[in-house]
């Protein structure tokens, strides 16, 4: 039967995960999870900011007053001051996407004829939830983490080094 | 909703979704100075790769073989250094003074989550697939229809027999239906039909009854689409059917259940199309009649609940306003279906040069096949009969033609049921029920009645036609109270061309994921009929 509703809200969720995975990870170099202890760039971070803008981009360095991110593909520094951050998304490890299955288990639902009625929601359920906690897989927010111990996922978690310019980096 | 269903999907998303859940996870240290680093990793029976920020930006990475020299303050072993933009610089052996090192890294593997996601999965697909199983091995039980009825207790939903009034959904469009039994010949004069109700639907009958006409050896008796009987003899084998300019003949010259079927236009669901069918050496036939034995597919099944689905949760409002409004009545039975159209037969009138509308098939309902007979009566003289069967694309399964030579129109005994058995025990309320007029049997779900009528002794052998009639009440299901939408309704009852063109896209999904899936799955029939032994 026609589920317009369900078709379009999967539709965007798929569209969302393909925007916001895929072409995220391969931008910014997010390593896979077993080449963590080999990685050397910073992680990805999102931040959100308190004016509503966001900013996203290579982590570089934290200190107290201030966030330094590489943004791509002009390849520049960016320094956010910490008060002006609202919240945070750090991306430390590639994800898998389980988009696709949101589609593929709705559709089979339509073999169970009147029992769409309850695989339906639970294949949504299940495949809604599935993708997300996998989207959320290997990241970091505010509520996981202080700014302090984010460091750690920065390419410079000592802070700048003394004589390097931003505009070095690269 | 059930409780148990409720419980048991609440259970099962429970259960997947504990599976897919994930934790956050720390894998991470920093160190500032070399013994708080030697002091965490003494221990380890594995290094882990240490990662040294130097104070001038680089960063060198060694591998799992390094280790501290507590005289020179180096940390040795082989690895790479990168520059501050991490582009390599150095490969090999290398020896860090730890007071160059601005901070230590060690990172502990981390143990992939997506096993847990992937057995979430896993089980939801084990799940899926058993609940497709059981709807592909009982699709009445998952999809609805109307009564069906078999010859023999363990047959299978694809080997009906019959089924019942197909399109009396309300009690104002009851009607009475007669199908053939294709009987094999009986064994004795005691025969039984049972009825199921595997769907989801509150089934009425008001009555049930046999027809009976004997038959000799050869012989055959086909019901035409406006309920006359003809009594028949030689077959005439099928010489060659064209489809599109593809020989379809393998597929219709037996009566096998391996069906000729097309799928439904993409941009409109009226599409008409073309059989050619050729028949030759008929100089010996007398009366020719056109016998077919055809279905339809899900399309009928699809625009029902559709309907009912339009309706939402005033479909009882509905209801009530076609019970009491003929005017409404008529609109819903004939516009989709009129639009639609039937079988139609065209005989080729060689002295003319031209097609010539010979007669027109149609019965609703894509479960039992049903085979009735058109008598030929514009045939032009010649040894060869040329048929044209125009039909609606994608709407109809055919898996049979042939010609009969027509003996003479008959008048079938009509015999009622003489004993009626529920789940194998006498009912005889169900008896009453049936063989009074005013008052209906009503089957629910689950339901099960063995009609057992007993055929005069006077003859060997008869031709066997189940007559049923009543209405059936399709359940309501809270999905489709979502889908309520009494503009496409309208539209629907108004404007079926323009509905049927527009619906042709969702149609497409429905028919791509259930016909293909839901028909090819079955098994090869068993079930060849008397007439082709």
């Amino acid at each position: 039967m026609k589920n317009s509703i369900i078709t379009y809200f999967t539709a965007l969720l798929m569209l969302y995960s393909c925007s916001s995975t895929g072409y995220l990870q391969n931008k910014y170099k997010i390593p896979d999870y077993d080449k963590m202890d080999e990685a050397v760039f910073g992680s990805f971070i999102r931040i959100h900011l308190l004016t509503g803008y966001n900013v996203e981009g290579e982590l570089i360095a934290i200190d107290n007053k201030q966030i330094i991110v590489l943004q791509e593909p002009a390849r520049r520094c960016v320094q956010v001051s910490v008060s002006d951050v609202r919240k945070f998304t750090l991306h430390y490890a590639r994800h898998k996407n389980y988009g696709w299955t949101i589609p593929v288990f709705a559709a089979a639902s339509l073999f169970h004829g009147a029992f769409a009625l309850i695989s339906l929601p639970v294949n949504l359920i299940t495949t809604i939830s599935v993708t997300v906690s996998a989207q959320k897989a290997f990241t970091y927010s505010e509520k996981d983490m202080s700014l302090n111990k984010l460091k750690m996922f920065a390419r410079f978690p000592q802070g700048v080094p003394s004589g390097v310019e931003l505009s070095q980096i690269k | 909703m059930h409780p148990k269903f409720l419980s048991l999907s609440i259970c099962t998303t429970l259960l997947v979704l504990s599976l897919s859940s994930c934790s956050k996870h720390y894998f991470r240290s920093n160190y500032r100075d070399s013994n708080a680093l030697m002091h965490e990793t003494e221990n380890l029976k594995t290094k882990p790769f240490l990662k040294a920020h130097m104070k001038d930006g680089t960063v060198s990475i060694l591998k799992d073989s390094w280790h501290f020299n507590a005289s020179s303050q180096t940390i040795n072993g082989a690895g790479s250094t990168y520059g501050i933009n991490r582009n390599k610089i150095f490969e090999g052996n290398i020896s860090i003074p730890v007071d160059s090192v601005a901070i230590f890294e060690t990172n502990e593997k981390i143990i992939s989550p997506e096993a847990k996601r992937i057995t979430a999965l896993g089980i939801l697909t084990g799940i899926d697939i058993i609940v497709a199983v059981l709807c592909l091995a009982n699709p009445k039980a998952c999809f609805g229809s109307c009564p069906t009825f078999y010859i023999n207790e363990n047959q299978g939903i694809h080997y009906a027999n019959a089924e019942g009034f197909s399109n009396a959904i309300a009690p104002s469009m009851e009607y009475g239906d007669i199908d053939a039994l294709n009987n094999e010949p009986i064994k004795d004069h005691t025969f039984s039909v049972i009825m199921k109700n595997e769907a989801l639907e509150t089934h009425c009958v008001n009555e049930i009854l046999l027809f009976a006409h004997p038959r000799a050896e050869k012989e055959r008796v086909f019901h035409t689409p406006d309920n006359e009987f003809y009594k028949c003899k030689k077959p005439q084998l099928l010489t060659r059917a064209e489809y599109k300019e593809e020989n379809i003949t393998g597929l219709l010259q037996s009566q096998d259940k391996q069906e000729w079927f097309s799928y439904a236009d993409s941009s409109n669901l009226i599409c008409k199309e073309e059989i050619i069918l050729y028949f030759d050496n008929i100089e010996k036939m007398g009366n020719p009649g056109l016998v077919l034995s055809f279905r339809q597919t899900l399309m009928t099944t699809y625009l029902i609940y559709s309907a009912l689905g339009y309706m939402g949760d005033e479909v009882a409002d509905i209801f009530a306003a076609l019970e009491t409004q003929e005017k409404k009545r008529n609109k819903l039975k004939s516009g989709i279906g009129k639009e639609l159209g039937d079988i139609e037969i065209f005989i080729w009138d060689e002295r003319k040069n031209t097609w010539i509308f010979e007669n027109r098939f149609n019965e609703t309902g894509p479960i039992a096949l049903n085979t009735q007979i058109v008598p030929l009566t514009k045939r032009s003289p010649g040894t060869e009969i040329k048929i044209k069967i125009v039909l609606n694309k994608g709407l109809w399964r055919i898996d049979h033609v042939a010609l009969m030579d027509i003996v003479e129109k008959v008048q079938p005994l009509k015999i009622a049921p003489k004993i009626i058995l529920n789940k194998g025990e006498v009912d005889q309320k169900a008896k009453e029920e049936i063989s009074n007029p005013e008052d209906h049997l009503i089957s629910m779900p689950g339901s099960e009645y063995t009609f057992i009528f007993e055929l005069p002794e006077a003859y060997q052998d008869y031709e066997l036609f189940l007559y049923s009639k009543g209405y059936y009440l399709e359940w309501m299901r809270s999905v489709w109270l979502k889908e309520k939408n009494l503009r496409k309704l309208r539209q629907m009852l108004e404007n079926p061309k323009k509905y049927l063109k527009e619906e042709a896209a969702n149609y497409k999904i429905y028919e791509q994921n259930m016909e293909e899936v839901f028909w090819n799955s079955r098994i090869d029939t068993k079930n060849f009929s008397f007439y082709e032994k």
